[in-house]
């Protein structure tokens, strides 16, 4: 966790559903909290020290308080379970900051799909949109006993609801999407079965946007290049004074093995530590898993299979 | 010399705390290797732990031959007495009186001890660290179990990784564990100097001996370079604590010393139904971690290793590991020429 985390405490737990509580944090100090936008999320760290994401679903009338919802997984890894069999009122956790990566785009028409717990970055962009596009939100769940947040859903404009619990009947997708007007977008959030299923189906039709959210999102580890919104850049040999650039899409490593292909190497992924470099001029943008913020500040040195610049030029001790 | 050599590290180590003894093993002297070097470990009259060296100064006699006498440890060939504490000689039986002692009193290097976890821990040089003292286990009430130390043909840094690694727990231990998932999930590692920790969740899997106490969160934390430790918590069913100290003979060689505790909240089995369920579980790692190639973990970089991320808490043990060496080179001045490598 890091410096911006939040500490907050655990001022409202609330049955909502079969399996599903909800969650009010606040900041026992009594500070707003930092403002977000529909699909955000946050990162919790539990008593355990497991760390998980909840997307945010409801912020409180005075911007006072993160909800989240959670449903308790069987089979899951850890988290859900020790949130609904162990988190206490008056627990304090190190939250951070709010992240989008589900971010509601300004359009005309909009179609949001929920499947269970999935309404909870849903429920928000429904709210968001609703006195001013034209929109229909579907929510499925298994039955309504197991659906959370219904009373909030309750609240829209019903007549833009449908309520789709299985004991009812099966919400038909493939409908939903072919009866989409051109230049719809969907956000849909649920199980990967119900993800799958439309992607593909939205695979036919170029002219609606989709957009997702899957449940499970891991905590570490993750992909470390990030691809299209990389900038080139050009590395320094000190040793030979050569140079190289390293174009958008490639690393250091990669570019380097062209010239030596003795450089020591192995994860490539920035979780071993093997190819650490010396810096010796410019700023490193840092994507490996396994410096510290204080190793990053002290050392100047960095893992060149993932890592890349912020600075035009790098000069390293090779 | 590379400034992570064999050489290097083995100096470095000497300002380490490790285990050299049970403290259930030492109503008698009891012989121990440390890094090389030959250690007494025994109890004195008064209950206190000492280390000492083994061979006396006089003519080389074992003292790990010999016995705990009133003023320290007596020499199996000519009866020379040691203080423990100071490694003074206390007694020369051959000599009529203490006025005929030579002028500088001969003396064996003693060492400091501390007794924890139920081993006793000496360091051989000035120590860079305290022993640590978890703060997880501050409020808990252990009922503490020394575990048969096991030797083994790697070095002790390997060891520790066998213990902090998720991986081989689905091929490993399919006897203790059952059919436990290959896969290791992503883990939130937290290190700060030589400490690194994390917590993951480990479900109770069907018909398995090892977790049929039900769903554990497993909260490891490890002190670079040999002290690994995981807090298992079960929830209502309580607490259980497991320790690991690998302990260096030299390069490649270690003793694993490892000890079991049981909380007072515990409800799933005693002390000792534990420690031989554990027993087990060292039991299947044995044949399998002492073949490893090379034989300890290659910090100098002249083996290459693929990782991947389920590696992860090793990885960072490892980085851990080299922020302990730094810092005790940096302290005590023993400086690697680079230019050299």
């Amino acid at each position: 966790m890091s410096d911006t985390d939040l500490r907050l405490r655990v001022d409202c737990l609330r049955r909502e559903a079969n399996q599903v509580i909800s969650l009010t944090l606040t900041d026992p100090k009594g500070g707003r909290l930092p403002d977000w936008e529909p699909g955000a999320h946050i990162k919790l760290r539990l008593p355990s020290g497991l760390m998980r994401q909840y997307s945010l679903y409801a912020r409180g009338s005075d911007g006072s308080q993160y909800r989240i919802a959670v449903k308790e997984a069987e089979g899951g890894r850890g988290g859900s379970r020790e949130i609904h069999s162990r988190l206490k009122l008056g627990d304090v956790l190190n939250v951070s900051p709010p992240v989008n990566h589900f971010r509601l785009e300004p359009g005309q028409d909009y179609i949001f799909i929920a499947g269970g717990i999935g309404i909870t970055p849903i429920l928000p962009m429904a709210e968001a949109v609703s006195d001013r596009s034209s929109w229909h939100l579907y929510y499925a769940g298994k039955s309504l006993a197991s659906m959370g947040l219904l009373d909030e859903v309750r609240r829209l404009p019903q007549a833009n609801v449908t309520l789709a619990p299985a004991e009812i009947g099966k919400l038909n997708i493939g409908e939903i999407v072919r009866q989409a007007k051109p230049g719809a977008q969907i956000y849909c959030c649920g199980p990967n079965r119900m993800l799958d299923e439309l992607a593909a189906l939205c695979g036919e039709r170029h002219d609606i946007a989709l957009r997702v959210e899957r449940f499970a999102a891991s905590t570490s580890a993750a992909p470390v290049n990030g691809g299209a919104s990389d900038k080139p850049f050009e590395v320094v040999m000190k040793r030979s004074g050569r140079r190289i650039v390293i174009p958008a899409g490639s690393t250091i490593l990669t570019e380097l093995l062209n010239v030596d292909p003795s450089v020591p190497h192995s994860c490539c992924q920035g979780i071993c530590g093997v190819c650490e470099t010396k810096v010796i001029e410019g700023v490193v943008d840092h994507r490996d898993t396994l410096l510290t913020e204080e190793e990053r500040q002290t050392k100047n040195t960095m893992m060149i299979c993932c890592s890349r610049a912020r600075s035009d030029v790098l000069v390293l001790d090779i | 010399m590379s400034r992570y050599s064999k050489a290097a590290l083995q100096q470095a180590y000497h300002h380490c705390w490790f285990v050299v003894a049970r403290s259930q093993d030492i109503s008698k002297p009891k012989a121990a290797v440390l890094l090389g070097r030959d250690l007494v470990v025994f109890r004195d009259k008064d209950g206190q732990a000492r280390v000492t060296d083994r061979y006396c100064v006089h003519r080389g006699g074992d003292l790990a031959g010999g016995e705990v006498c009133d003023s320290g440890v007596r020499c199996p060939y000519h009866g020379w007495t040691f203080d423990g504490g100071s490694g003074k000689c206390t007694g020369i039986p051959a000599l009529p009186d203490a006025s005929k002692f030579p002028p500088n009193a001969p003396a064996i290097r003693a060492y400091p001890v501390i007794e924890r976890f139920a081993h006793i821990w000496t360091c051989l040089e000035e120590p860079m660290f305290d022993l640590p003292n978890p703060p997880e286990i501050q409020n808990l009430e252990l009922d503490w179990r020394a575990a048969a130390p096991i030797p083994m043909d790697i070095g002790f840094m390997a060891a520790t990784e066998n213990f902090n690694d998720m991986a081989h727990f689905a091929f490993v231990h399919a006897g203790s564990m059952g059919n436990v998932s290959p896969i290791v999930d992503s883990m939130q590692i937290h290190r700060s100097g030589r400490e690194v920790s994390t917590t993951i969740f480990y479900p109770r899997v069907e018909g398995s001996e090892f977790s049929s106490m039900g769903d554990s969160w497993m909260h490891y934390h490890v002190y670079a370079p040999g002290l690994a430790t995981i807090l298992y918590d079960y929830g209502e069913g309580g607490h259980r604590y497991l320790v690991d100290f690998p302990s260096p003979v030299g390069p490649e060689k270690c003793i694993v010393y490892w000890g079991s505790a049981t909380c007072s909240d515990f409800k799933h089995g005693t002390a000792d139904d534990i420690l031989a369920l554990e027993t087990k579980v060292f039991e299947e790692d044995t044949p399998i971690v002492s073949k490893i190639v090379p034989k300890e973990v290659p910090l100098d970089g002249r083996v290459r290793e693929f990782s991947c991320s389920a590696d992860i808490v090793t990885l960072n043990y490892r980085r851990a590991v080299m922020d302990v060496v730094d810092k005790i080179q940096e302290r005590f001045g023993y400086v690697q020429s680079e230019a050299a490598e």
